[in-house]
């Protein structure tokens, strides 16, 4: 049973031991790179610039070497000028539509994907984009900077899910029940012995007689009224038992914080969301606009993941996690996820009522999603949680006309902003209906 | 100008029966059901102490054994490929048509759970009555059939349709004639794609005909005018209306437009005090009846002689030949003369209609009509309403059904909802091929040898023409629930329709393509024509101008033809709001609907008036049989009914259907339909009524939720209004009843700053058709509890319209303690009808003596009902003086006594996601639809705007095709809502007790002569 919790110890340490050094060493020589590259007189694009645009805006769909969501870039410079690239870049849909035949062409060899608007680029962006892309073209593709390649535990076999802290508790028990065997044992072969004992030399027993706890305690005890004993017995362990059922209810039923079950697909969001930055909303497309924020469907999955395999980590195999979902989508089965965070019927919960007009972040609720193999409730989701937020969060007047009324009202009294409980946010219909 | 009219709800309460006073004093009527529940298990409330430390330690072990269970796991199961269009926690309306209805579709995650009434009708207006809003649930219905069957048992299409194409073949080969009957197809698609299958098999013939027929009005247009229509009744322009028993607001062909139509001419303004007037001629207490000016009891048997005294009272007075009548005609007292006298004052601007179906009384109708002028004002025969007529007559059917080749049923049953259904039955045992489409193993169906189930409207195209050249589309919203098809493409399949390529045959183009040769006006292109209709749901050609026509008929002439031979006991044959025909017997919540009028569920029964019952010595909760020769009911529950015309007994029709129900659910009345000059008659003279032995409580709401006398109602008349504005709404000194006194408050002031939501009910527009209780139910989850529940006052609906009646006499109002005994009858009643839900008071009364804080007020102003706090003390509902709260004594939706569509998987699919579906043991009310004024907010936020007047509406607003309610924030001075509460109509209800309620009632006022005289005539 230890051997079990060990392995997976090992494994995490092990494999983020191995990735450590690799991704560092992969660091300090880009950065030589960029230092070198920088220090050129003749670059006048600032490729440090256009690396770290490239990293937070391409490569969740590009990259340089392999072919992933849209085509490998390396040598971009080559195929297209210039002036076309940026023009693509900011608005590729636009040039489709305008009939570009380039674009067109482009736009259909990659499947009919249309790539997102960059409109808030300059063209000094996308040239700096386009001179980093050029300078890593150049390079041997030493180490693969593919998604697929991503640390996580896609890769191992899904470790001994989280029954290490149950198996504790069942070592804890079991080794109770053999110590309080034990020692009853060990009382009855003392007082057998005793026993024995007291048999051979009767004269014993009276020096037995004189302990304190004959003298002063067995006549006290004695001389107690049993009914009464036992009911102050019986209340004292009432209460205990209550105080810890209340402490209990209060804390435990219906309360899942920490509770992280094992999807049917080993899904990290360490990968996407962390590693990867990929929007939320990419996948929990209506958290805008709905109640729900929804999982996304199979469809919005095989987006990326009918070209991206992850196969360079597995021998040119599929990842098997990967597989699954293409699968799900060639046989046409939905994914039976399991729902982490369940709020009960009586409690109506709106995301965009948070997420668009409150501007909440997600990791405010969810936690450090972005950081998450295996996702877990974080918050307990119990009413205190909500109030209290309720209660510190301030409402922003300024920036929707729909408080312009309250705002006007504020103002007049000469405060800046009221908190959500102010303006109504602990009514019980808010949320009980 | 005090109110001294008394209003009741019920017998029991106006004569104070001890059983009914015992009653009123308890909130709920009975104790806790503990006895009951404890004994299904075997144990008893009379237990020892050794009992009860097993009860206590069941109780702690059970609780900590709950405790210590792990949560479910639950699954979030998204699309493979996510349609486009959905987005999950966001719903999607879509365009469709009810029955002849122009309808709105709201669907979550695919699934439709609420209609409400297409605005942009021009029909309706948005309205949507309580039927349409019940039928939602009929598509979740596990009794429809799942596959199609071959003598009962479960087939399979292909091997139906070639089963069913062969013996068509044959049956044409044969030379013994093919029959579709149908009732009215109103929808041109059909009826072209059954034109191609009669001219596929040349013998079939199309055979139309409806349960409740209007066959007297067609026939009599013909006679009169040449045109077999049912002209469009513009009660929008009648400044008089007299009906002699048509109650057009309940049940007479197009209730919807006529409802909108007839509102819009009954609410007097401050600055405009005029009014329609309406008087009504009827048996039975109708919905229409309660609503009119003026009432008179009228026998069916006396409304030939009624007419024809109302033709020479108008021609004495516009100086024509009156018609030589048999007999000096004496029925209605002076009713007709006062008729006559205000119809002739309105010539061009009145309309008299009668809801006979005799061709010759629709025809003096017709002549009354011309007599004043009304044609093309208020009756328009080329803007007709359309129902469209068959081959045959369905009498001519019943005769050769015997020797028939082939018929087939299109979504009719005529086996149960024509007189003729036994002997049609007999008759077609020898007809080698039936088949049925209806989508019920029903009493049609069950004959039939094939039963290929058509789908639900809400999974069908189609178009509808409602009347002459106003379209209404029909579109799927959701995949067929069970495998069933379409009855169009069944047709088309059956007779090989040229239409058909590749072994498939697509009803959406065909329809296009109809519309393309048909509708389309080609102002825009065709597809963006198209789409736009479809996405309006309904599309409307240029009007015409309406004609005066030239008149074939002389008054004097039919005469002879009218029945003028007054019966004794007539037995009138009415539908019922709602129910109707009978055609959706499945569906509960239409059962569980209160009737308008005497507020019963769950039943039919014989109405009849107190006079008649203290002469066969009846008394409510006898049971009689009702027998006219021919033709006998055994143990028919009866109801003493207020207004109830002397000499005349109701019974509803469309009541126990008896096979694709679930449960029997009445007695089937049809079997007395009769005839008369040619087409059904809905009266039967001459009925012997008999007590027999037996007792039965009908399940009524009436008298529950007692107000103890109180002044709830305020009425008054037109003069008075016209006099002052105010009219109602002062008291005995004379100071406005709205005004603050000198007041003291318990509680501190709040001043609510952001909105405060508050509802304003016009009670003259309001004519109590119940759709919105229905619209409510369905909206917030509400489930139906049934007949035995209902009996022990148990309803659960949020809303309910109280329905009031007071009496009067010799002019006077009669007061219950002093002048009861002075009553004659109970025939002079008048009601009013009055909304009743949650009045979100300011100084809420249950709020403070909740031991636990679950109900609290919002700073919106709404009495919020927090029911996982609740711990079913139902102190508030002891202290509501509205008598609004609602106790959950069951889990309805899950408890297998209570098997309506709560209780299974498919019939969830209707619940809104959006409201908790109540527990047992905890108290609920009407939230004010909170669930949609969070998501108005919400959308007015997420747009970074204000919230527009008359953006949310709650669902009882929202279904009212009369716009009685209106729904606002207070604190918005321009909204409608503030205008409404400035209305010097408006009031509170017990406001003395100062509770401030947040909903506001319009005074009702009636346009009746003041201090003029009801005729009390005696008979």
């Amino acid at each position: 049973m230890p051997l079990g919790i060990d392995s997976k110890m090992n494994n995490r340490f092990s494999s983020a031991m191995l990735k450590k050094p690799v991704q560092s060493l992969w660091r300090s020589v880009l950065a030589l790179g960029v230092l070198a590259t920088s220090l050129m007189p003749l670059q006048a694009q600032d490729v440090a610039n256009g690396k770290s645009l490239f990293e937070s805006n391409c490569t969740s769909c590009h990259a340089i070497q392999e072919k992933t969501i849209g085509p490998a870039l390396k040598n971009v410079d080559q195929r297209h000028d210039e002036a076309w690239l940026i023009k693509w870049i900011r608005n590729s849909t636009a040039m489709i539509k305008s009939g570009d035949p380039a674009a067109v062409k482009l736009f259909n060899d990659n499947n009919k994907v249309a790539m997102s608007t960059f409109e808030n680029f300059s063209d000094k962006d996308i040239k700096d984009i386009l001179a980093y892309v050029k300078e890593e073209s150049s390079k041997a593709p030493v180490v693969s900077a593919g998604p697929g390649e991503a640390p996580g535990t896609s890769g191992s076999p899904a470790p001994a899910p989280a029954a290490g802290s149950n198996m504790n508790t069942t070592v804890l028990a079991v080794l109770a029940v053999i110590l309080i065997l034990a020692s009853i044992l060990l009382i009855r072969i003392n007082s057998f012995l005793k026993e024995l004992i007291l048999k051979k030399f009767p004269e014993r027993r009276e020096e037995e007689k004189e302990t304190w706890y004959n003298s002063k305690f067995t006549p006290w005890v004695r001389g107690l009224n049993p009914t009464i004993a036992g009911l102050v017995i019986t209340t004292v362990f009432m209460l205990m038992f209550g105080g810890w059922f209340f402490v209990y209810a209060n804390t435990e039923i219906g309360v899942q914080q920490g509770y992280a079950p094992t999807q049917p697909i080993n899904f990290s969001h360490k990968i996407h969301a962390g590693d990867h930055e990929i929007d939320c909303k990419y996948c929990h497309s209506s958290v805008e606009v709905s109640k729900q924020a929804s999982v996304p469907a199979v469809s919005t999955c095989m987006n990326c993941h009918s070209y991206i395999d992850a196969s360079k980590k597995y021998n040119g195999q599929v990842s098997p996690e990967i597989q699954k979902i293409r699968t799900a989508y060639e046989t046409n089965t939905p994914v039976k996820w399991i729902r982490i965070h369940n709020l009960p019927d009586l409690a109506y919960f709106n995301h965009s009522q948070h997420v668009s007009v409150g501007k909440v972040e997600c990791q405010t609720c969810h936690g450090p999603i972005e950081t998450m193999d295996k996702v877990e409730q974080v918050a307990s989701l119990q009413m205190g949680w909500c109030v209290n937020c309720h209660r510190e969060s301030k409402v922003d007047v300024e920036n929707n006309d729909y408080y312009e009324q309250l705002h006007a009202d504020l103002e007049k009294r000469g405060k800046r902003s009221i908190t959500v409980a102010h303006n109504g946010g602990l009514d019980c219909g808010k949320c009980h209906y | 100008m005090e109110n001294k009219t008394q209003y009741w709800k019920g017998i029991e309460e106006l004569n104070r029966e001890p059983e009914f006073v015992q009653l009123s004093k308890n909130e709920f009527a009975e104790g806790l059901p503990l006895d009951e529940v404890l004994n299904e298990s075997d144990l008893n409330l009379s237990s020892n102490r050794r009992d009860f430390l097993k009860f206590f330690g069941f109780s702690v072990s059970a609780v900590a054994l709950a405790a210590c269970n792990k949560a479910p796991v639950k699954n979030v199961i998204p699309y493979v490929v996510q349609p486009e269009e959905v987005v999950p926690g966001v719903p999607n309306y879509y365009a469709s048509t009810f029955k002849g209805t122009p309808v709105v579709v709201k669907t979550r995650e695919g699934r439709p759970i609420k209609l409400e009434g297409n605005t942009k009708s021009s029909i309706t207006g948005g309205g949507l009555d309580a039927a349409g809003q019940a039928s939602v649930v009929t598509l979740y219905d596990s009794k429809r059939l799942p596959l199609p069957l071959k003598k009962g048992e479960r087939s399979n299409w292909a091997l139906v349709d070639k089963e069913i194409t062969a013996a068509l073949q044959s049956a044409e080969s044969s030379g013994k004639g093919i029959r579709i009957v149908s009732g009215p197809v109103m929808g041109p698609v059909t009826q072209s794609i059954i034109n191609d299958f009669k001219a596929a098999y040349p013998s079939a013939r199309q055979v139309v005909y409806q349960g409740i027929s209007y066959d007297g009005i067609y026939q009599s247009n013909e006679m009169c005018f040449g045109k077999a229509v049912i002209p469009t009744y513009r009660f929008a322009n009648a400044e008089v209306v007299v009906s002699f028993g048509a109650d057009f607001l309940g049940t007479w062909l197009n209730t919807l437009q006529y409802t909108r139509d007839y509102t819009s001419k009954r609410v007097p303004t401050k600055e405009n005090p005029v009014m329609s007037r309406h008087i009504q001629f009827e048996g039975n207490m109708s919905l229409t009846g309660a609503n009119a000016d003026y009432r008179f009891p009228l026998r069916p048997s006396q409304e030939g002689q009624a007419l024809m005294s109302l033709y020479n009272a108008l021609a004495k007075q516009m100086g024509l030949t009156q018609l030589a009548t048999p007999t000096k005609l004496e029925v209605a007292g002076n009713g007709i003369e006062e008729s006559a006298k205000v119809l002739a004052g309105a010539k061009g601007k009145s309309l008299v209609v009668s809801g006979s179906n005799d061709p010759y009384i629709q025809s003096l109708v017709n002549q009354i009509n011309l007599m004043l002028d009304n044609y093309g004002k208020t009756i328009d025969l080329d803007n007709y309403y359309m129902l469209r007529g068959g081959d045959v007559s369905f009498s001519d059917f019943v005769k050769e059904a015997g020797s028939l080749g082939a018929v087939i049923f299109y979504n009719c049953n005529p086996v149960f909802d024509t007189p003729e259904g036994a002997a049609l039955k007999a008759s077609l045992e020898n007809v080698k091929l039936k088949v049925s489409t209806g989508y019920y193993q029903d009493e049609t169906a069950s004959i039939c040898d094939f039963v290929a189930p058509d789908v639900h409207f809400l999974e069908s195209w189609n178009l509808t023409e409602i009347s002459r050249g106003k379209y209404s589309f029909t579109q799927p919203t959701i995949a067929p629930v069970f495998e069933t098809r379409q009855a169009e493409t069944s047709f088309a399949i059956w007779s090989n329709n040229a239409a058909i390529a590749n072994n498939e045959f697509n009803y959406y183009e065909y329809i296009r393509n109809w519309a393309k040769n048909n509708i389309y006006d080609g102002v825009l292109g065709f597809d963006a024509w198209w789409n736009q209709s479809l996405h309006d749901g309904v599309f409307d050609k240029p009007e015409l101008t309406p004609q005066v026509p030239s008149n074939n008929v002389l008054a004097s002439d039919l005469v002879a033809k009218i029945n003028t031979k007054v019966g004794n006991n007539d037995l009138i044959l009415y539908t019922k709001v709602g129910m109707g025909d009978g055609s959706d017997g499945n569906n509960p919540w239409l059962h569980e609907l209160p009737d308008p009028v005497s507020k019963i569920t769950w039943d039919n029964y014989l109405a009849l008036s107190l006079h008649d019952a203290n002469e066969l010595g009846i008394e409510q909760g006898d049971l009689v049989s009702v027998s006219n020769g021919k033709t006998t009911l055994d143990k028919v529950p009866v109801l003493i009914q207020p207004g109830q015309a002397r000499g005349s007994f109701g019974i509803a029709l469309g009541y126990g259907r008896s096979m694709g129900v679930k449960d029997v659910i009445g007695l089937d009345a049809f079997p007395f339909v009769g005839k008369m000059n040619g087409t059904s008659s809905y009266y039967v003279s001459d009925v012997t009524i008999a007590k027999v032995d037996g007792h039965y409580e009908l399940a009524q709401t009436q008298t529950h939720h007692s107000i103890e006398g109180r002044d709830i109602v305020r009425e008054a008349t037109l003069a008075e209004f016209a006099k002052d504005s105010k009219v109602e709404n002062h008291d005995e000194l004379g100071r406005m009843r709205n005004e603050e006194g000198k007041l003291y408050n318990l509680w501190r002031e709040f001043d609510y700053k952001g909105h405060k939501w508050g509802l304003a009910i016009d009670m003259n527009a309001c004519t109590g058709c119940s759709a919105c209780v229905v619209a409510c139910s369905l909206e917030n989850n509400v489930p139906v509890v049934g007949r035995e529940e209902v009996r022990r006052r148990r309803e659960m609906h949020w809303m309910r319209i109280d329905r009031y009646y007071a009496f009067r006499q010799e002019g006077e109002y009669l007061t219950r303690e002093k002048d009861y005994d002075k009553m004659e009858d109970h025939q002079y009643v008048k009601a009013v009808h009055m909304p009743m839900m949650c009045q979100h008071c300011e100084n809420a009364p249950c709020e403070t003596v909740c031991p636990v804080l679950a109900t609290t007020h919002s700073t919106e102003g709404l009495n919020q009902m927090t029911y996982n706090r609740c711990i079913g003390t139902k102190y508030c509902a002891n202290n509501c003086p509205y008598k609004v709260r609602r106790f959950n004594w069951f889990r309805y939706n899950d408890n297998d006594d209570f098997n309506y569509y709560m209780n299974n998987d498919l019939g969830k699919m209707v619940i809104n996601p959006d409201v908790t579906v109540r527990t047992r043991g905890v108290m609920e009310k009407c939230s004010m639809c909170v669930q949609r004024i969070q998501s108005g907010k919400l959308n007015a936020k997420l747009e970074g705007r204000k919230i527009k007047d008359g953006e949310i509406k709650t669902a009882c607003q929202q279904t009212c095709p009369a716009g009685a309610i209106v729904f606002g924030d207070m604190n918005d001075p321009e909204s409608q809502i503030s205008k409404e509460f400035m209305n010097d109509r408006a009031y509170k209800v017990l406001e003395e007790i100062d509770v401030k309620p947040s909903v506001r009632y319009m005074t009702k006022i009636r346009n009746v002569e003041e201090k003029k005289s009801v005729s009390t005539a005696q008979h």
